[in-house]
Formats: C-alpha cells, structure tokens, sequence
C-alpha cells in the first residue's frame, strides 16, 4: 500500500532516531508503517514510554543502553539497516512528526533512478515551509558556510530527512554523536565524490515540534564540535 | 614600553600555540611527546625558583612584566587554556568509545530479540538510569 500511488523501492528502510517522543511516536509510526514496510527505530536511551511504543508496533527497534546523541542513533540505524538482508536505500527520518511520508517517496523515486547516491530534503526550493526569521536567517548562514567549506552547493543545512544508497551508507561512518552529523554528512559526501541531488520538501513546524526542535543557538555547540573533533 | 611588548606577543603565543596545536597533530606521537617535554620544563623551572627566588622576578622584568609572581599567574592563564582543551578534547575521545560500545551492544540484542522472538512483545528492559 502506498500514498498517491508511489510505489515503495524493494530493500528500503526508514531511520528513525528517537529520542523521548512518546506522546507522538505513536501516531507517526503508524502513518509511517502504512506506507513502508522496513522501519528501523533507534531508542537513544529514552527515559519515557517510547520503547513501548515501538514494541507495540511493528517497527524494527534497536536500544541505545545510554543516550548518546542524534548523530550516534542514526550511524546505528545506518549499521543495523546494512545487517538486513536486500537492503539498498536507506531513508533518515523524524520521529516528531515533522517530515512527510510523500516527500519521502518522491526522494526515493529519484534516487531508484539511481542518477543519484544520496538525496537531500530541502525547505528553501519551495514556499510550503513557515520559517521563524530567526532559524532562516540562521539555516541560510549554516548553508553558506556548508557550501564555502564541503565544495557541494545545497540550498537548506540540518535538514533531517534524506535518502541514500548502499555506497553512501557504508561510506558515513558518522563520528558527530550530536547534532553536528548533518555538517558530517555533507563533508563526507563531497569527500566520497558522490552524486547528490536537492528534492523540495515540507517541514511541519507543530506546536509540538516546535518545542522539541533545535534551538538556534544550539547552532554554537555544532560550530564548537565541528571544529575540536 | 618596548619590553611590556615581549609578555604580550609571548602570551598571545602561547594562546594561538595552544588552540592550533590542539587543532591539528592532536594524536600525533610528537604532540604527546611534547607535552611530557613540557612538564618536564616545567618541574626544572619549579625547582630552579625555588632555588633562586630572584630568577623570576629577574626574567619577568626582562620580558616587561614588574613582579615574577605575575610571569606566573600569566603562564598559568595559558598552562589552564591547554589542560582545559586537553581534558575536553580526552572526554570527547572516551565518549567516542562508549558510543562504539553502546552501538555494538545495542544491535547485538536487536538482532538476538528478533531473532528469538519474530515479532515485537511487551517485555521491556531493565535500563541503566542515566
């Protein structure tokens, strides 16, 4: 089954860090499950009910003993997901509820072209997306000093969803536990000379995301990391 | 004026010596060496002090500072710089490992429950508080 009849890649599977998101987890697995049939949630140590909401579902679910950041959850989705048998592209995902399952599949859809190693989300190629002029002004600054340092031109940094390959995936090995593996991200795909492509995508700034979400001067601890790694 | 000139390019110094070094050849066996050449400096300056307790006033006002104790609250700024960073950039480093740890763990026993299980259950596990 799938939404406005997209069809799922045979050997995909869907990321999805979490981390404390019990009260809408539920909610977001089950629409996710509706449409994708490789989901592999990584529990960063939560100390709510999240892991039993992913035992109740059908979803993969890997346990982080202690919390350990983003970065670390998704390089474990990453290494779990290349364990499972046919697996090709891989897909990061939110668990909050802020990406869409359609703009996922339209990722998908370029990257089976296989023109394509790895596809980015991007907020900035269309109007859907309501940005606080704050967090544009600094995802736009993030984005010029991506591009001034990585050599790959991007027009949105910190974008959580994107799909990737089989080479991608066994070629990131992400070091950043934080919030500075998306920088990590672009550098080792301009490293690895892997081929990118941008598809427009809608975040869903809720009440609810709004509240979990980075805070912009978060935007000082991934300089620092990035810097003394 | 010209020698209060001295203590200021040697503090700077010592501060860009400090991040660059820890910048660059962080793990290199030369920076580690260097550091136990440091501390080996340093224990010779102590001892050489303490024999002469002139020799610091001495070399401070040679580089434009009025009293040795000064010269030492000085170095101190920077020596605290590099430890700080030092301690940091080790905590970072044992972190890196733990990550390692956790993630091999975690997917041993996902992979061990659904192999053993089939499908997701309702058992949870006991977890170490944070």
């Amino acid at each position: 089954m799938s939404q406005s009849g997209r069809t799922v890649p045979a050997g995909t599977w869907l990321i999805i860090p979490v981390y404390n998101e019990a009260t809408v987890l539920a909610e977001v697995l089950q629409h996710v499950l509706s449409t994708f049939d490789g989901v592999i949630c990584v529990d960063d140590g939560s100390s709510d009910a999240s892991v039993a909401v992913i035992r109740g579902t059908a979803a993969h679910l890997v346990s982080h003993p202690v919390n350990l950041g983003q970065g670390a959850a998704i390089q474990t989705g990453i290494e779990y997901a290349l364990r499972q048998p046919g697996a090709r592209y891989f897909v990061t995902f939110d668990s909050d509820g802020q990406h869409r399952v359609e703009d996922a599949l339209s990722m998908l859809e370029l990257l089976a072209k296989d023109e394509v190693d790895i596809v980015f989300g991007s907020r900035f190629l269309d109007d859907r997306t309501k940005l606080p002029a704050l967090k544009r002004a600094v995802l736009k600054l993030a984005v010029r000093y991506e591009n001034a340092t990585s050599g790959i031109r991007l027009s949105d940094a910190h974008n959580g969803l994107r799909a990737f390959n089989r080479k991608v995936a066994a070629a990131l090995a992400l070091k950043q536990s934080g919030m500075g593996h998306a920088s990590e991200i672009v550098g080792k795909v301009s490293a690895g000379g892997f081929r990118y492509a941008e598809v427009p995508v809608e975040i869903l700034y809720t009440q609810y995301s709004r509240s979990k979400g980075q805070s912009v001067l978060n935007s000082v601890n991934i300089v620092f990391d990035l810097l003394f790694r | 004026m010209g020698s209060t000139a001295i203590i200021q390019l040697l503090l700077v110094l010592g501060v860009a010596l400090t991040v660059l070094s820890f910048l660059r050849n962080r793990n290199a066996m030369r920076f580690q060496a260097g550091k136990k050449l440091l501390f080996a400096l340093f224990t010779l300056g102590c001892v050489a002090s303490i024999v002469n307790p002139e020799l610091l006033t001495r070399i401070a006002n040679k580089v434009g500072v009025g009293r040795g104790a000064d010269l030492v609250l000085y170095a101190l700024v920077v020596a605290f710089a590099f430890v700080s960073l030092n301690t940091y950039l080790k905590f970072k480093d044992v972190e890196a490992r733990m990550t390692l740890l956790a993630r091999r763990l975690a997917i041993a026993q996902a992979v061990s429950e659904r192999a053993t299980s089939g499908v997701a259950t309702e058992r949870t596990e006991p977890r170490i508080p944070d």
